[in-house]
This record gives structure tokens, C-alpha cells and sequence, in this order.
């Protein structure tokens, strides 16, 4: 049997990513080099997602698969705000994707875009503390 | 996350750290002089790590939300909270092995064991666990420190990244594999069933040469597949005490 330890579990660091896109939002300065980095972290993260979403839906086990559990992640933040909306998590996740990128090469983006990206990372921020500490994982 | 001010969290966290700290002096007291001496390394630096990123997130969060107090709040409180996540993750899975280490140390089979392991890695640290249950298990952990102050690292800015430097140049040097294997102590003298460590051993091999680098790209089952995303899918988010998160028997 293996069992499998983290100190900081998968949710636990996208949490990080998502409170630091949205200490970045909050400090009104999109334009310095931390902001940049934020963001830039969070790009990652959706692209990320994106990946997992591919690798699931080809039901892929690989050396990329913990890309899955990110997405994972993101289909149930997205739920939260999104489920009535009727769109994939896939078109969500790319919107979102557009978003991020246009927020690093500063380009405008309409204030309801960057409400929902802002919804988005707290939904999955909220997730990861809300959620119970992740037991032993156990392989036998 | 509102209703308990930034200065509480800030000063549970100090409390936890120094509980932290005081059980893994006393634990490594209690341990013979050599065991698990590279994971009691990795935990301190752990420990200094996510006292580090709090004490300087919380200076940059300062500096850059001091004009919206609400955020700031908010903020410090999350940044306070994931420290706790991580330092009750410590005291609950971690120390519990340097206590179950301190019982008995199996100094009979350990060197056996350790000529073995030598054979394939010699950058690596075994620890024997004694368990009360009937179970032979495999923990091994890649990186320890190093890994896991690197997410912290990786998620910070700038000056946090200066500050966390130091401690990720101690953890490099720690051992590349830190290693328990539990095995029952009903089976303590039982040369024979005591053989079954030999397979626990195996998953220490596999990992080391990648031996499950030749199974994989694999593609799952299709049927089960689909049935365990349904029911991920609709299950809610576990907000209290939850079964195992993954087991394969």
C-alpha cells in the first residue's frame, strides 16, 4: 500500500493563486510588476484547467494528469456563479482565459468581465478553505 | 472569514507555530539520535517557511491595500488561514510518525533494509513505523521541503520570494527521499511475515527509476470512467469530515 502525503495539497495552491489575482484586482495598480505576476500566475492556473479538461475527456493517464485536478477545481467554482447559465465549463474557462490575458497586456476589459473573473477566483478560493483537509491517500 | 479580526488569526498562528515547534523539540528528544533526522529538518524548515510568507504577505498586503481596510481584513485573514491549514496538516499527519517512530525503532531488520534500498539510492532517509493496525504501508516523499516551500515561493511576490530564499537553499540539502514503512507491530518478530516489507520496499524502486513511466500514457475504462465523474459531478463540497478520499484495494 502507498500512502501519498502533501503539506500543500493541489486545492490549498490554487487557493493561493486566486487570493493573489484578487489581491492584485483589489490594488487598483494593474500596471506593476506584482500585479503582472499575479495575473500572469492566474492565466496559468485556467490554462491549466483547460489541459485537464482535455486529458480528461480523452480519459488520459500521463505524467500531466494532476492538470485534471485543476480542472476539477475550476468546474465547481464555476458552478457555483455559472450553473444556470447553460454554457460548458470549457467556453467559461477560455472566457475567462481572454480576460486574464487582456488584464496582463493591459488592454481594456468591460467592468461585468472582470466582475465575473473576480467571482471566479473567490468561488475557488472559498472552495479550497471551505472544503475539508484532504485524508491520507491510500494505493494498494 | 468576516467575523473573527486579522489580529486573532495572526495570533492563533503564533500559537500553533510554537505548539508546532515545542512537540517536534520533544519528539526529536525522544528519538535515538539517528532516526528521521532529514524530516525533522524538512518540518523546521516547513515551519519557518509558512512563518516567513505570512510575516511578509501580510507587509505587502499592507503596504499595497492599507487604502481599503475591508480587503486588507479579508486578506490577511485568508493569508492566516492557509497558514493554519498547513500547520494542522503538520501536527496531524506528520508528528503522529516521529511518535509512532519513538515507540520502538526495529534495529534487527533496519540494516537489512537499508543495504537493500543502498543498492538502487543512496540519497534517501528510512523510517520505521510500528503501527497498532494490521497494515504493511509504502510513504515515500520526493523533495519534501524543498517542494513544498517552493509553492509557497512560487505563489508570492517579490520580497516574500528574497525572504523564503534562504530556507529553500537549507531544504536543497535535505535528502532527496524521505521514507516510512509501516508494518504491524503484531508481526515485529515474525521473520517471515516481516518479508512482506520487501514489496513495500518495491514502490521505494519504482519511484526512484520510474518504473511507472512504461505504463503510462494509459486510457482509462470508459464505463467507469463516466460513472465516477457522475458522481463527483454531483456530489456537493464537503464542508466537515470526509471518508478516504481515494483508496484502491
Amino acid at each position: 500500500m502507498i500512502r501519498s502525503r502533501e503539506v500543500i495539497p493541489p486545492s490549498l495552491e490554487y487557493a493561493l493563486v486566486a487570493n493573489r489575482v484578487l489581491a492584485a484586482l483589489a490594488s487598483n495598480d494593474l500596471a506593476s510588476r506584482e500585479a503582472k505576476d499575479a495575473v500572469d500566475d492566474g492565466l496559468q492556473l485556467l490554462n491549466s484547467m483547460i489541459a485537464g479538461q482535455q486529458l480528461t475527456a480523452l480519459r488520459t493517464v500521463s505524467a500531466d494528469s494532476y492538470q485534471a485536478l485543476a480542472y476539477g477545481e475550476g468546474v465547481r467554482a464555476l458552478e457555483i456563479h455559472y450553473r444556470g447559465r447553460g454554457s460548458e465549463p470549457i467556453v467559461l474557462l477560455r472566457e475567462l482565459v481572454d480576460v486574464a490575458s487582456s488584464l496582463k497586456e493591459n488592454r481594456h476589459v468591460e467592468e461585468e468581465a472582470i466582475r465575473e473573473f473576480k467571482i471566479f477566483f473567490q468561488s475557488m478560493r472559498d472552495i479550497a478553505l471551505a472544503s475539508s483537509e484532504g485524508p491520507l491517500e491510500k494505493v494498494s | 472569514m468576516q467575523s473573527i479580526d486579522q489580529k486573532t488569526y495572526l495570533a492563533v498562528v503564533d500559537q500553533k507555530l510554537y505548539a508546532i515547534r515545542k512537540l517536534t523539540k520533544d519528539l526529536k528528544r525522544a528519538l535515538p539520535s539517528h532516526v528521521s533526522v532529514q524530516f525533522i529538518s524538512a518540518l523546521v524548515l516547513i515551519t519557518s517557511a509558512v512563518e516567513t510568507f505570512l510575516l511578509f504577505r501580510v507587509n505587502y498586503l499592507k503596504t499595497t491595500l492599507g487604502g481599503d481596510p475591508a480587503e486588507l481584513e479579508m486578506q490577511v485573514a485568508f493569508n492566516a488561514r492557509v497558514a493554519l491549514r498547513i500547520l494542522g496538516t503538520i501536527h496531524q499527519q506528520y508528528l503522529p510518525l516521529l511518535h509512532a517512530g519513538s515507540r520502538h525503532n526495529e534495529y534487527l531488520v533496519y540494516p537489512s533494509i537499508d543495504r537493500a534500498v543502498q543498492r538502487f539510492t543512496s540519497d534517501f532517509e528510512l523510517t520505521l513505523v510500528p503501527d497498532f493496525e494490521y497494515n504493511y504501508a509504502f510513504v515515500g516523499i520526493e523533495t519534501f521541503a524543498l517542494r513544498e516551500i517552493e509553492k509557497l515561493e512560487k505563489h508570492s511576490d517579490q520580497a516574500t520570494q528574497a525572504a523564503l530564499a534562504g530556507i529553500k537553499n537549507d531544504a536543497a540539502a535535505i535528502k532527496r527521499w524521505i521514507t516510512f514503512l509501516h508494518f504491524p507491530m503484531a508481526d515485529r518478530d515474525s521473520a517471515l511475515n516481516l518479508c512482506i516489507l520487501a514489496h513495500e520496499l518495491a514502490h521505494l524502486v519504482d519511484k526512484t527509476k520510474g518504473l511507472y513511466q512504461e505504463l503510462v500514457p494509459k486510457e482509462l475504462d470508459k464505463d467507469s470512467f463516466e460513472k465516477l465523474i457522475a458522481a463527483r459531478g454531483s456530489a456537493p463540497v464537503q464542508t466537515g469530515p470526509g471518508g478516504p478520499q481515494l483508496t484502491l484495494g
